[in-house]
């Protein structure tokens, strides 16, 4: 492990021990006399400090130390749960994230975030002096511990595993922090470097023994101090009696006698395996590149899989047709497999927002309960990622507009505490993700009020309920009479729903006024691998993603008078169906004249007809995406391998859609009638 | 570098990411001039990778009844050096043998 990747691991830790914190301190505001949330709480802390020390993150190890010591206060009950000190703590978590983040990318804190530091540790510091007990009581009210054993001189015999250095811990950092902690009035090196010649320039030979002299030190403080090199060594303190301390500090190897190493042993955590972070065993972290290329692996399998299957049908070979079989399942078993390994829960994110809620709710002066269901549900890790902005836009959305103040809400006669609800299951292949509440509901006249006004539907237009719901993601489609700094810019739902729409998902709203609103949210399971249709295309092939394939109509001589005349819109069952060639589109040589076929795609409730030449069935596709070269091209959303080693593009249905509806005149909204 | 006159300046830094090449460097010093001058101004960083290579270089120049020295040890050198509580006078003196 080199220095990078322990940086990372140190990153990774301590975001997730902070999001640890977060959950803990939300929780404890519920149940303030949990002293287990308490003491999570504070191991989160202590372990940041800890392990930012040893890496010389000194911003986030001063900032931390203080906030561990205010922790520290709350865990020996000498101070008690509040609101105020929730928010405190809250957002001394936050800071700390700040503060690891620019530690990680080794840059200092913007002059607002410091100041804002400065802010909260005069805070704390405000609480640690004024707290109802001073610190001095300390040692007396917790005697029986040995934690809090103190001693003015304190000696450390410290032995290192040989990798200590790999891992990247340094002696050398320890004794810089120790000498920040005290005087270190004598540091020995033990252990003998071999001859230059035979060294390993990257093993630690030494160990130390050391003595630390400081008023009133605690075990407890050493013992933290030490901590991460305990994992990588033994460590044995002892304090050292008064008479040792005033003997000359010489060459000598002053120090504790030996025996007292055994003694101190079990509590200076030696007895820990020699291992380095032997954690549970019930899971192990991978990087997720490696997983990203053991997918792109799998995916080439199932390329070269289908290539051999084709040269096998081409042979007509009874015995290899039928061990071809056998590996297809095989290969098929090992993609799902390898897709699931990206599969995350989607809690984490959910739990995410228990924070914002809680801060949102308090800033709107309204009274929202959280509620998640469904948070073991399995998605994508890499939709997981994306698909974070639009949730909270959504949940802002509803806590903002949605929900009526406390007051409003006892006037209509619910209870005053709102509730939010995040809930996510599986669906034939796709996660479902819905964001409900149980505020106002859409004013569906305010609604068609506000699109007649905007022009987005004509005077005497008739819509249906869903129609007019579905009108709310239109762009520049807002119904806040006022705006709020949280949303109501206009800047809303067709964000939302470009963002989902281009993770090939789909937003739906449903509502009851009066009662609430429930925004639907489906998702692909992955964006690794699509259902595909396949089409020819003069002598090349296409791929339409098969969720969004309606219909496929062959060209009858009645239709073609129709696709033939300067219209570019056919007659479907009574329907206004716009269309559009490929052939055309994408500047193909038409192979053959007299057949062609036209497959109905809809997305978003619009429809179009994309003009082909042969249907040539359903394909399940590995998507690969295109390089940047491709960025600005239109109507396509990546690339596919097919059996035959040829490449086939993978359509963009959207975009095609919102093509067809535009060069055939007819506006977006029309095509849904 | 110049090893001609038995003197080798280290730069940046002396850590685990260059113990290896240092190594070898060292070595490659002391085979030439078992009394060398090691001009340590412009080392920006050292690890404790870095402090044993020293030692173990002052011990391995006494071996070949050398002697090595250091010259200008920078900030860095300083500070590590006193945390260690290492004399780097008294040990071109004696060698490190602990």
């Amino acid at each position: 492990m080199n220095m990078d990747d322990a940086v990372r691991t140190f990153a990774a830790e301590s975001r997730e021990l902070l999001e640890e914190m977060e959950a803990a301190l939300l929780t404890l505001e519920q149940s303030p006399e949990d002293s287990d949330l308490i003491n999570a709480i504070f191991r989160a802390a202590h372990t940041i400090k800890g392990s930012s020390g040893v890496f010389g993150f000194e911003a986030v190890e001063a900032f931390t130390h203080v906030a561990e010591n205010l922790l520290d206060r709350l865990r020996a009950g000498r101070l008690g749960v509040s609101a105020e000190l929730i928010a405190l703590l809250l957002a001394c978590r936050d800071h700390i994230a700040l503060l690891v983040e620019a530690a990680v990318v080794d840059e200092p804190l913007d002059g607002a975030g410091q100041a804002h530091g400065e802010t909260l540790l005069t805070q704390l510091r405000g609480l640690l002096d004024g707290g109802s007990a001073p610190t001095s009581a300390a040692p007396a009210a917790a005697a029986s511990e040995t934690a809090s054993e103190t001693a003015d001189s304190w000696s450390l015999k410290m032995n290192f595993q040989p990798e200590l250095l790999q891992h990247g811990f340094d002696p050398l950092s320890l004794l810089r922090y120790l000498s920040g902690m005290g005087e270190l009035v004598s540091v020995q090196r033990t252990g003998v470097l071999p001859p230059l010649a035979e060294l390993d320039p990257e093993l630690c030979y030494w160990g130390i023994d050391l003595t630390l002299a400081a008023e009133g030190l605690t075990r407890q403080a050493l013992e933290s101090a030490v901590e991460f090199f305990q994992e990588g060594g033994e460590i044995a303190i002892q304090p050292q009696p008064r008479a040792v301390e005033l003997a000359p500090v010489a060459s000598e190897p002053a120090v504790a006698p030996v025996a007292t190493r055994a003694e101190a042993a079990p509590e200076g955590g030696s007895q820990r395996p020699p291992g380095w972070r032997t954690s549970g065993g019930k899971s192990i972290r991978v990087d997720a590149q490696k997983l990203d290329q053991l997918i792109n692996l799998v995916g080439e399998l199932v390329i070269s899989g289908a290539t051999t299957n084709l040269q096998a049908q081409r042979l007509g070979d009874e015995r290899l047709l039928e061990s071809m079989s056998g590996m297809s399942r095989l290969v098929e078993e090992i993609r799902d497999s390898a897709l699931r390994l990206r599969m995350v829960q989607i809690g984490e994110t959910f739990n995410r927002f228990q924070r914002v809620v809680r801060d949102t709710a308090a800033e709107l002066g309204k009274a929202i309960t959280l509620s998640v269901t469904g948070a073991e549900t399995e998605l994508d890790k890499t939709v997981v990622e994306k698909i974070g902005d639009p949730l909270m836009h959504l949940v802002r959305n509803a806590m903002d507009h949605g929900i009526e103040s406390p007051e409003e809400r006892v006037a209509a006669g619910k209870p005053s505490h709102a509730r939010l609800g995040l809930n996510a299951y599986h669906d034939s292949g796709s996660i479902v993700i819905e964001v409900s509440d149980d505020g106002y509901g859409l004013d569906h006249r305010r609604i068609l009020a506000k699109a007649r006004e905007r022009g987005l539907v004509g005077p005497n237009q008739q819509l249906s309920h869903a129609e007019i719901e579905r009108l709310i993601f239109e762009p520049g489609f807002s119904t806040a009479s006022q705006v709020t700094n949280l949303s109501g810019r206009g800047v809303g739902m067709d964000v939302v729903k470009r963002n989902i729409e281009a993770l090939r998902g789909t937003v739906e709203v449903d509502t009851t006024p009066g009662r609430g609103t429930v925004f639907t949210i489906r998702l692909p399971l992955t964006l690794a691998i699509i259902d595909g249709f396949l089409v020819g295309v003069g002598h090349s092939s296409y791929v339409i993603p098969l969720d969004m394939v309606q219909e496929c109509i062959e060209v009858t001589e009645e239709v073609r008078g129709e696709t033939m005349s300067d219209a570019r819109y056919i007659n479907l069952r009574g329907e206004v169906l716009p269309f559009l060639r490929l052939n055309e589109l994408f500047d193909e040589q038409r192979r053959d004249l007299t057949r062609e076929n036209i497959v109905v795609v809809q997305y978003a409730g619009a429809k179009a007809g994309l003009v082909v030449e042969e249907l040539l069935g359903e394909f399940q596709t590995v998507i690969k995406p295109l390089g940047p070269i491709f960025a600005q091209l239109r109507g396509v959303s990546g690339a596919t391998i097919l059996g035959t080693g040829e490449v086939a593009v993978i359509l963009d249905v959207p975009q095609l859609v919102q093509a067809a509806a535009g060069q055939a005149g007819v506006s977006h909204n029309a095509t849904v009638h | 570098m110049d090893q001609a006159s038995g003197k080798l300046c280290l730069d940046g830094e002396l850590t685990i990411y260059r113990a290896g090449e240092i190594k070898e460097t060292l070595l490659a010093l002391l085979e030439g001039e078992p009394t060398p001058l090691l001009d340590l101004s412009g080392v920006s960083e050292i690890d404790t990778c870095g402090v044993q290579l020293l030692l173990a270089a002052v011990a391995e120049a006494a071996r070949r009844q050398g002697r090595l020295q250091f010259s200008q040890p920078s900030a860095a050198v300083v500070e590590a050096f006193r945390l260690y509580q290492i004399d780097p006078a008294a040990l071109a003196a004696q060698g490190d043998a602990p």
